[in-house]
């Protein structure tokens, strides 16, 4: 959009934009949602699943356990000896821990290394449990490794607390053994920890897919919209052939309607202007025709007049020339408002043409001073034109600045610049700006008292200019005197005569455009 | 005495025109329209004519035509609007000048003598030229393309006669302007372009590929040789 004329408020974030992050924000809040969800779902599952299984497992092989207890138990073998034996002999796969009185054994295992420590690693909350007589089971990291641990109480109904040296519980004949069984869940972890990259990936995924949706439905949805900004930036271009295409849409069809018939009442209304600059240029040119044939004979017989009707013959011609040259500006600037105005670009040697209009406009020759590469060069412009740009300059520092000091013109980049410098006091800063507004008089020029000027000049040498593509400013004397100079760039790549006819040909320049 | 015929619907321009150029010593015919002046025109003899282009039935394009087609008596066409189309379509109907209401007297007169002085213009120059199948013949005024004679208006004769006394010389529209027209540097070059023209339908086989009065990239125009 940047580039077409819509700028949104700093502070304000663009509708697009925020279609756009609506739909990344609902993609990665659903993606989120439906991640959990899966994430908590599989691993309960697995989870309790596992645990199921470990239970069991852990019971079976407790109860042989405490068979194989008893059995050696009831033969008298030393406790140390039986418990290391009976663990010898476990089925389990995982580390199983037997606590028999204050003997403690247990089976190494691949998954945990060789520091474990049953009496110090095993948790305490499931240790309690167990000492209380109870099933427990709980899922613990040990040495960095996921386990599950289920401890059973095992229970050595006859034993003779005196001669087997197991613990009796309480003061009862019963004696009590603990039967903990370790299981890794590494394989459960880790399959978990490839879920949640899975899951992080369809995530962002779905989220970047959200991005692309919202930017799709985005430019859909912003399409008209689209295009009714070009439509009105090609309308500030006073281009009136602009239409926006019927559309059938119930929300576009009246700003479709409203637009176009807005483009029409501004072209009726332009066209409107237009003509009325046209008519009234028209009939003015009539009167004004018989006015100036019939000051011209008045004029032819002036000598045959008396004194008094001289001197009225004298200002009314003057005066008339004056009033001739307001309405004249004013028609051109009319056109201008118009939008009536085109250019008649014909080549022009530049040397030539500015030495030309220097004679023409200044009563006293004048020093022009011309690159030398151009004084020989062509250019297309609209001599009319260039020739009021000139003139108008030249008259304006007769006028207000002591006339004109000096004509240059310089090649720069893109163009040329041709300068007016005059003798006058200089433009201040503060009149820069508006100098070339219409009517718009310097200070030195707000006395009327003999002021010949129209208040259009500068007006219509900024229009002249920029007809052409180019600009116009005023500025200090490069060369460091007082005066004012007045720059004109044109946008043009000069050929010079000598160049051969394809150099012309690239640089656009023929006789007859 | 030198006749002037002004074709000009408005009355009082009619009467202030009349008296700025009687004033100079011409004699000036008024006719206010179209059906009139041809009337006016084919009394008497008439040196230069003015015709505004704006006129009531039969407009100033048509009357330049019909008097083009019984002579080349210099023309003037008057115009209330600067439109380059109203303007060029004067000069293709086979005006030899135009001025743009509001036109000083001096100016007006200005033209009418350089017309004037065109017709009357003997060119102390080589009296017959050839350019391949194109002849000129400068004191008896004929110009034959592959021996059949052409008609030029005098501004035509005029324009070609420039170029061919200094054959492979580009002209630029300025310079012909000025010994052509008598303006000076600043007149309109679309006079020069549209009479260049209007020259080449006449005196080229091809007039879009000219061999004669070919076109100077940037400069102008130069008879070849």
């Amino acid at each position: 959009m940047a580039g077409r004329g819509v700028t949104a408020p700093q502070q304000q974030i663009g509708l697009r934009t925020r279609v756009i992050a609506s739909f990344v924000v609902l993609a990665a809040v659903l993606a989120l949602v439906i991640s959990l969800a899966t994430y908590f779902l599989v691993q309960n599952s697995v989870v309790e699943r596992r645990e199921e299984v470990a239970r069991n497992l852990a019971f079976t092989d407790a109860r042989l356990v405490r068979e194989q207890l008893l059995d050696v138990a009831d033969r008298g073998a030393p406790a140390g000896r039986v418990s290391a034996d009976v663990l010898q002999r476990s089925p389990a796969d995982g580390v199983v821990v037997l606590r028999y009185g204050d003997i403690v054994h247990h089976t190494g295992s691949s998954f945990i290394d060789g520091s474990f420590n049953p009496q110090l690693d095993l948790p305490t909350d499931l240790t309690a449990v167990v000492a209380d007589h109870r099933t427990g089971l709980q899922r613990v990291r040990l040495k960095g490794v996921p386990v599950l641990v289920v401890g059973i109480p095992l229970r050595i109904a006859g034993a003779d607390a005196a001669t087997t040296g197991l613990p009796s519980a309480g003061s009862g004949p019963t004696a009590w053994a603990e039967y903990y069984e370790v299981t890794s869940l590494a394989d459960i972890e880790q399959s978990l920890q490839r879920l949640v990259i899975v899951l992080a990936v369809m995530g962002v995924s779905a989220t970047v897919a959200g991005a692309f949706t919202g930017r799709w439905v985005a430019k859909r949805v912003l399409a008209p919209l689209v295009e009714v900004n070009d439509a009105v930036h090609a309308l500030a271009n006073l281009s009136f052939d602009t239409k926006l295409p019927a559309t059938r849409d119930p929300d576009l069809a009246p700003l479709v309607s409203t637009f176009n018939h807005t483009v029409q009442a501004l072209q009726e209304r332009i066209d409107r202007d237009g003509r009325f600059a046209s008519d009234v240029s028209h009939e003015l040119r009539s009167p004004l025709t018989t006015l100036t044939n019939s000051i011209g004979v008045l004029q032819r017989y002036d000598q045959e007049l008396p004194e008094p009707a001289q001197q009225a013959v004298a200002l009314l011609g003057e005066e008339f020339e004056r009033f001739q040259q307001l309405i004249g500006d004013l028609l051109e600037i009319s056109r201008f408002d118009a939008g009536a105005q085109r250019l008649q670009r014909s080549p022009l040697v530049i040397g030539e043409f500015v030495r030309h209009a220097a004679r023409l406009t200044c009563p006293d020759a004048v020093p022009v001073r011309i690159d030398a590469d151009l004084e020989e060069a062509v250019i297309m412009a609209d001599k009319r034109r260039l020739v009021q740009v000139l003139s108008n300059l030249a008259v304006n520092a007769q006028k207000y600045a002591g006339g004109v000091a000096e004509f240059t013109v310089r090649r720069v980049e893109g163009g040329l610049e041709l300068a007016v410098l005059d003798r006058g006091p200089g433009v201040p800063a503060s009149d820069r700006s508006h100098i070339f507004d219409r009517f718009a008089r310097g200070a030195t020029a707000g006395n009327r008292g003999n002021d010949q000027g129209t208040g259009l000049g500068l007006a219509l040498v900024s229009e002249h200019v920029h007809l052409h593509g180019g600009s116009v400013r005023v500025e200090d004397r490069p060369d460091g005197s007082s005066g004012a100079c007045f720059v004109v760039f044109l946008p043009a790549n000069p050929v010079s005569i000598y160049d051969t006819e394809e150099d012309f040909e690239a640089a656009g320049i023929g006789p007859d455009q | 005495m030198t006749r002037i015929l002004t074709v000009e619907d408005d009355e009082r321009i009619r009467a202030s025109v009349k008296l700025a150029l009687e004033g100079e010593g011409w004699a000036v015919e008024e006719s206010e329209n179209g059906e009139r002046a041809m009337e006016v025109f084919n009394r008497a003899p008439t040196d230069v004519v003015l015709i505004d282009i704006m006129l009531p039935g039969v407009d100033g394009f048509e009357v330049c035509r019909s008097i083009r087609k019984v002579s080349d008596v210099p023309i003037i066409m008057v115009t209330a609007r600067d439109d380059t189309h109203d303007i060029v379509a004067g000069l293709e109907a086979g005006a030899d000048d135009y001025l743009t209401k509001p036109f000083a007297p001096k100016e007006l007169s200005a033209r009418i003598r350089a017309l004037l002085r065109r017709t009357r213009a003997a060119e102390p120059a080589l009296s017959h030229l050839r350019f391949g199948d194109l002849e000129i013949h400068q004191d008896e005024g004929v110009v034959t393309v592959s021996g059949v004679e052409v008609h030029l208006t005098r501004t035509e004769f005029k324009l070609l006669c420039e170029l061919a006394n200094n054959p492979s010389r580009v002209f630029s529209r300025e310079v012909l302007l000025e010994r052509v027209w008598g303006y000076g540097y600043f007149g309109d070059g679309r006079l020069v372009d549209v009479h260049i023209r209007r020259l080449r339908t006449k005196v080229e086989q091809d007039p879009a590929n000219p061999r004669h009065v070919v076109t100077v990239r940037g400069l102008g125009y130069k008879l070849q040789i």
